[in-house]
C-alpha cells in the first residue's frame, strides 16, 4: 500500500538542502542499506567540537532524501554532544512518516555513529 | 501539462464509455432480476453486454461470468474449479502457476498450498518468459489446474498461452489464464488459445472499476466460492451491475477495434522513449522487447532509486509507477518479485519505473516525458554523486 508524502517531506525531497561534498571535511559518516544499495554519505566539518558545515550525497527513496536534508539542517551549527542527544522521533514527526520506515532514521543514526567514534578516539 | 503513463495500473474511461456509462446509470435503474418492465429493460441490456463481451473474445454467451474484477475472477476460477472436482479427482493435487503472477493468483495459490494442494511456481527466464520445460516436466496426470498469466503487469511479457493450453489438454488438466493485462491490447480469441478459463478486468481496458469477467469454457466444472441469490448461474451471487457490464462491453468493443492501430502508435512511442534513454548510461530495459504488450516499458536506471524517480516525475505532473519498494520498511521488503524472478540485479530492481502508454496520450506528451525522464535521472544521479 502506498503511503502519502507529507508537505514537509515533499519540500525537502524536491529541494534537498546541503547536497554536495566538503573537500576538507573532518570526518565522513555513511549509512547504507545493503539489501538495495541505497545509502547516504555525510561530510562533516568540525571546529572546536561544533559542526560548522555539513554536506551529503544520497541515493535513496523520497523519504531518505527528505530525511537527509532535514537532518543536515537539524545538526548544522550544533555541538557534538547536542547532536548525540538528538532523537530520530523528531524527524519522523516533522516529516509525517511512521517509525516503521528506517530510512528516515538512517541519516541521523549514521551521523551519530560517526561522531561517537570520533569523540571516543 | 499532465501526462498519465500508468495504464497498467488502471485506465481512464474512454469519453464515449463515460457518456454511455452515465446514460445507463440514469436510464436503467431496474434490478435485472426483477420481473417488471424496468427489470426486463435492465436484463436485456445485461444480456446484450454479455453477448458483446463474448463476441470480442470469440466465446459463447453462456461462457461469460460477470464478476467484480480480475481478482474475483481469478479466485472463482481457482477455488471454484478445485471445489467442483475435489471428490471426482482426489489424485489431482498439483496446482501449477508461475513465479511472476499477479498477487490475485499468487496469494490464491499459496492459500491452496495451505489447504493441502501441492503448489508449483514455474521459474521464468531473464525476459520474463515462463520456463516451458519446467511446465512440461510438471504438468501431468496429477495436475488439477495450471494458471499462467497472459501478459505480465510489470514488464508486459506475453506468455506462450496456446502452447501451455496444449500441454494442459494433453495432461487432462484445466488451464486458466489471468488475461487482465492483455485484454484490449492483443487480439483475444479463446477458441484459438484453447484456454479453459480466462480472467479480465474492465478498468484495465478503459472501462469502469469494479467490474470484470471470467470466461469459462462450456463443460468446465465450477462451484461458487461465495453464496447469495444465485446470480450468474449461481457462480457469482450479487445484484447485477448493469451500468458496469454495459460500459465494460462498450469499452471492450472499442479497444478491440483499435488494437492494430494502437499497436503501431504505442510502438512508435516506446521506441522514442528507448531512444531518449540512449542519452543516459546505465539503463536496462526489462522484459521481452519483441514479445510484450504494446506500450509497456519497464526501465531500470543504475544509481537511481525508482521511487525517487517516480516522485520527481510526479512533481512534473507525469504519472508512472515504480517496481521498487522501500526495503527499509518491514512490510515491503524485497521489491519486485517479478524482476527478482527474472534475475534482475538488486541495483536495477531498485531503480525501476514502469511506463505504460494509453489511448489518452499524444506525441507532445511523449516528447515532454522523454525530456523530463532524462532530466530527472540526471538530477538524482547528481544527488548521489555530489
Amino acid at each position: 500500500m502506498a503511503e502519502r508524502y507529507s508537505k514537509a517531506l515533499m519540500k525537502h525531497f524536491t529541494d534537498p538542502q546541503n547536497i554536495g561534498k566538503i573537500e576538507n571535511s573532518t570526518l565522513a559518516a555513511t549509512g547504507f542499506n545493503e539489501s538495495d544499495g541505497d545509502g547516504v554519505k555525510f561530510y562533516l566539518k568540525l571546529e572546536d567540537d561544533v559542526l560548522q558545515d555539513v554536506k551529503y550525497t544520497i541515493k535513496g527513496c523520497p523519504r531518505a532524501i527528505a530525511a537527509s536534508s532535514f537532518t543536515s539542517e537539524l545538526i548544522k551549527g550544533k555541538k557534538i554532544e547536542e547532536i548525540l542527544q538528538l532523537d530520530s522521533k523528531k524527524i519522523f514527526d516533522e516529516l509525517g512518516i511512521d517509525e516503521s520506515f528506517t530510512c528516515i532514521s538512517m541519516p541521523l543514526n549514521a551521523v551519530k555513529r560517526a561522531l561517537k567514534e570520533y569523540s571516543e578516539s | 501539462m499532465s501526462v498519465y503513463l500508468d495504464h497498467a495500473a488502471t485506465t481512464p474511461l474512454l469519453p464515449e464509455v463515460l457518456s454511455y456509462y452515465s446514460e445507463v446509470l440514469r436510464d436503467f435503474p431496474g434490478n435485472a432480476s426483477s420481473l417488471h418492465f424496468e427489470g426486463q429493460r435492465s436484463r436485456e441490456l445485461y444480456n446484450w453486454a454479455k453477448q458483446k463481451v463474448a463476441d470480442c473474445i470469440n466465446a459463447n454467451y453462456d461462457e461469460i461470468v460477470f464478476t467484480s474484477g480480475g481478482t474475483e475472477a481469478d479466485n472463482i476460477a481457482l477455488f471454484g474449479y478445485l471445489k467442483a472436482t475435489k471428490e471426482e479427482h482426489p489424485n489431482r493435487k498439483k496446482v501449477i502457476t508461475s513465479s511472476i503472477e499477479h498477487e490475485a493468483v499468487i496469494e490464491s495459490v499459496k492459500e491452496l498450498g495451505k489447504q493441502g494442494y501441492d503448489v508449483y511456481f514455474a521459474p521464468v527466464d531473464e525476459k520474463g518468459v515462463v520456463d516451458f520445460d519446467y511446465l512440461k516436466e510438471n504438468i501431468d496426470e496429477q495436475t488439477a489446474i495450471c494458471s499462467i498469466m497472459y501478459a505480465n503487469n510489470e514488464v508486459g511479457t506475453l506468455q506462450p498461452i496456446k502452447e501451455i493450453s496444449q500441454l494442459c489438454r494433453e495432461a487432462g488438466c484445466i488451464f486458466h489464464t489471468d488475461a487482465v493485462q492483455a485484454m484490449g491490447k492483443v487480439k483475444m480469441d479463446v477458441q484459438d488459445l484453447g484456454v479453459d478459463m480466462l480472467s479480465a478486468s474492465a478498468h484495465k481496458f478503459y472501462g469502469p472499476k469494479g467490474v470484470g469477467f471470467l470466461y469459462v469454457k462450456k463443460g468446465t466444472p465450477l462451484e461458487p466460492v461465495f453464496y447469495g441469490g444465485g446470480h450468474e448461474k449461481g457462480l457469482r451471487s450479487g445484484t447485477e451491475n448493469v451500468p458496469g457490464v454495459a460500459a465494460m462491453a462498450k469499452a471492450l468493443e472499442m479497444v478491440t477495434d483499435q488494437i492494430e492501430e494502437k499497436h503501431d502508435l504505442y510502438t512508435k512511442w516506446t521506441d522514442q522513449i528507448i531512444e531518449a534513454c540512449k542519452q543516459l548510461e546505465g539503463v536496462q530495459i526489462n522484459g521481452a522487447p519483441e514479445n510484450r504488450t504494446p506500450g509497456s516499458l519497464s526501465l531500470s536506471f543504475s544509481g537511481v532509486n525508482g521511487e525517487a524517480l517516480m516522485g520527481m516525475l510526479s512533481m512534473e505532473d507525469i504519472a508512472v509507477s515504480t517496481a521498487s519498494a522501500c526495503s527499509s520498511h518491514s512490510h515491503r521488503k524485497g521489491g519486485s518479485h517479478v524482476l527478482s524472478a527474472m534475475h534482475c540485479s538488486k541495483e536495477f530492481i531498485n531503480g525501476t519505473i514502469r511506463v505504460v502508454t494509453g489511448h489518452d496520450n499524444d506525441d507532445e506528451q511523449i516528447d515532454f516525458f522523454c525530456d523530463k525522464l532524462v532530466e530527472k535521472v540526471n538530477l538524482l544521479r547528481r544527488l548521489s554523486n555530489g
